[in-house]
């Protein structure tokens, strides 16, 4: 067994966690007064909260979480975009062509076309449709160079790190730029080949150990190391 | 089912079957997780000559849209027999008792799949025996249950199956192919094992009131036996030490 | 396979420039084919069978071989049949039903391959004439499709078919 984080176990679908009176959060249900865990990951039990935090499975959209998309098509006046997710991400027309405008299928094609890649943020996900997304705001929009990859969406939060320590980490030490979805989909550009492939390096050793103990220090280690 | 003449010798003097178990013993069982690389979810089980790949895709986009369900996913299960997997080829068409199964299974798997939290969507379950040895709607609903885990389906339980049934006038756990063909019952059981509940169930031959208690709780224990294999292997992917993409 | 899944535009466009250079985005030569593994015998109840990976993609080949009624205009020869399927579990766009034109192509040049090359001798499948004889069946399964088709699927129905045992252990 790896060695965890403090206070993690290891959990299973169906497996008991607590029968405490706690706040429920993510990947856990209540089974009369059993707390259970409903994916594989780690269950994280607080003073007044449980959760599990999965090891795999597909984005679930939140409001305001940003994120990466690449357009499958064009239908109506909206794009709708894979966002790693079970629903597709839709984006308005008028969303880049201005309230009220009625853009042609050309119009739109030639903005944003099957298998451009975008930044967006989630504008809107009510249970009953597609979510909204939304690329109006400034650092949103297309993504025109560098290499789209995808880890679990749950191991997002570890590559960022506290306040962004981790990606700021990699992104001096290899000159990379990289973009991060919460949904799991990263675009990372380099105008020098070594950093591309060390940036991706960092990023896959994330994927595999995101939640062990030192893996800051590891990674750390791995880009200071001048090989490849 | 239906007690054919054989040859075989199902029970000696011993307790001994024909394949050299105890009745209360299961054949061998191992399962691999994540074993393709295109399926959201994957497992692969060997439980005693059966031999069945598990994949599953979704949630994901129901085509036609009037088929998907506005308050919750659908699940959908496809239980497939390959032309080689058996001894007289079969055609590669469904036949009817694969429709069956397919139907069983996916209602023994309804009740542990979360799928009210992915309205509009389906999961789609396929699973594909390559080789038949007796009892493949167990092991597939075995891999299945497995699958889904691999794929991030969230699931208030696993889902464990084995079968157990009566030859040579014994109640006998895990029925293989010749005990199939020439015993006097067949039982098929599902279960969700933290639940306590069956969710499979079917029966094929005789069995008496108190002979189908016994049954049940004789394939109770198979079941239980192999949700620790089910578990074992999703760990072992998981949560193991070993460097494993 | 009709649709497979959109290639996002910077993928493309990778593949486009390191192909002008000469360069694969798997770092392999224009004339270097994926790694090839062939395991045999991977069901044996299966008179023959065989397991092709050819880099990611997967087919696994089952042969059977019974006894047959001719062909009707072919008493004096055996049968042989090829058949592939994708599996829907092999690739999201996969879909369940009768196999498409693509596959139906894939099963039929695979089955020339073999058949021309007479590594079967129908001829000597005959157990009576007109009436009976053998039938060799090789059904292709593709259960994890990454391309090149019909390469994975004859490396494993070759693979299977001469490793084939017949009921006098052939």
């Amino acid at each position: 067994m790896k060695k965890l984080e403090s206070k993690k176990r290891y959990v299973l679908p169906g497996d008991f966690i607590t029968t405490a009176p706690l706040r429920l959060q993510d990947n856990v249900v209540l089974e009369g007064k059993r707390i259970i865990s409903t994916t594989i990951g780690l269950s994280d039990v607080s003073a007044d909260s449980v959760r599990v935090i999965s090891l795999n499975g597909i984005y679930m959209p939140k409001i305001d979480d940003l994120v990466i998309g690449t357009i499958q098509s064009i239908f109506g006046n909206s794009w709708f975009a894979d966002i790693n997710s079970c629903y597709q991400g839709m984006l308005l027309g008028q969303d880049v062509f201005g309230r009220g405008s009625y853009p042609t299928t050309s119009e739109m094609k030639e903005r944003l076309d099957k298998g451009d890649i975008i930044f967006a943020r989630i504008a809107n996900s009510d249970r009953q449709r597609e979510p909204l997304i939304s690329i109006a705001d400034k650092n949103l929009g297309k993504i025109d160079s560098g290499e789209l990859i995808k880890i679990p969406p749950t191991k997002i939060p570890r590559l960022i790190g506290k306040h962004g320590s981790m990606i700021q980490t990699i992104e001096a030490s290899t000159n990379a730029t990289i973009t991060v979805g919460q949904n799991g989909f990263i675009v990372v550009s380099c105008d020098e080949t070594n950093g591309l492939l060390k940036a991706l390096a960092a990023i896959r050793m994330i994927d595999e150990q995101a939640h062990l103990v030192d893996l800051t220090d590891k990674v750390k280690k791995m880009l200071e190391f001048n090989g490849v | 089912m239906g007690g054919r003449e054989t040859d075989v010798v199902l029970l000696d003097e011993n307790g001994i079957r024909s394949d050299g178990r105890k009745v209360n013993e299961t054949r061998k069982v191992t399962i691999k997780v994540g074993v393709l690389k295109n399926a959201d979810g994957s497992a692969y089980i060997e439980f005693g000559g059966n031999k069945i790949l598990a994949g599953v895709f979704g949630p994901r986009d129901v085509h036609p849209k009037h088929m998907s369900n506005p308050d919750t996913g659908i699940l959908r299960v496809r239980y497939h027999m390959e032309p080689f997997s058996v001894s007289e080829r079969k055609n590669p068409a469904p036949s009817r008792r694969e429709i069956e199964i397919s139907k069983v299974l996916k209602e023994a798997l309804e009740p542990a799949v979360i799928l009210e939290k992915f309205p509009r969507t389906a999961i789609d379950v396929y699973l594909e025996v390559l080789q038949a040895d007796g009892g493949t709607r167990c092991a597939a609903l075995d891999a299945a249950s497995v699958a889904l885990a691999d794929a991030g389906i969230p699931m208030r339980d696993m889902v464990c199956s084995c079968a157990a049934g009566k030859a040579a006038d014994a109640l006998i756990l895990d029925v293989n192919n010749e005990e199939d063909q020439a015993g006097q019952a067949d039982m098929p059981i599902g279960y969700m094992p933290n639940f306590g509940k069956i969710t499979l169930l079917q029966l094929d031959g005789v069995l008496t009131t108190d002979e189908f208690k016994k049954c049940i709780e004789l394939g109770l224990e198979g079941c239980k036996q192999v949700y620790e294999i089910q578990k074992n292997a999703l760990r072992e992917k998981y949560f193991s030490s070993g460097d494993n993409n | 396979m009709t649709n497979l899944s959109i290639i996002d535009k910077l993928k493309r466009s990778k593949i486009l420039d390191l192909l002008q250079e000469g360069k694969r985005i798997d770092d392999r030569a224009l004339d270097e084919p994926r790694p090839l593994v062939i395991d045999t015998g991977v069901i044996p109840h299966a008179n023959g069978s065989a397991r092709a990976r050819l880099g990611d993609t997967e087919v696994v080949s089952g042969i059977k071989v019974q006894p047959d009624k001719p062909f009707p205009d072919m008493g004096d020869k055996g049968i042989f049949i090829c058949t592939a399927e994708i599996l829907p579990l092999a690739h999201p766009s996969a879909e369940t039903g009768p196999p498409q034109p693509n596959v139906i192509e894939i099963a039929r040049v695979v089955d020339r391959g073999i058949r021309e090359s007479g590594m079967i001798d129908l001829s000597q499948m005959v157990l009576q004439k007109d009436k009976s004889v053998i039938g060799v069946f090789a059904d292709n399964v593709v259960t994890d499709h990454d391309g090149n088709l019909f390469d994975a699927c004859s490396y494993a129905a070759v693979a299977a078919i001469i490793t084939s045992k017949f009921q006098n252990g052939k």
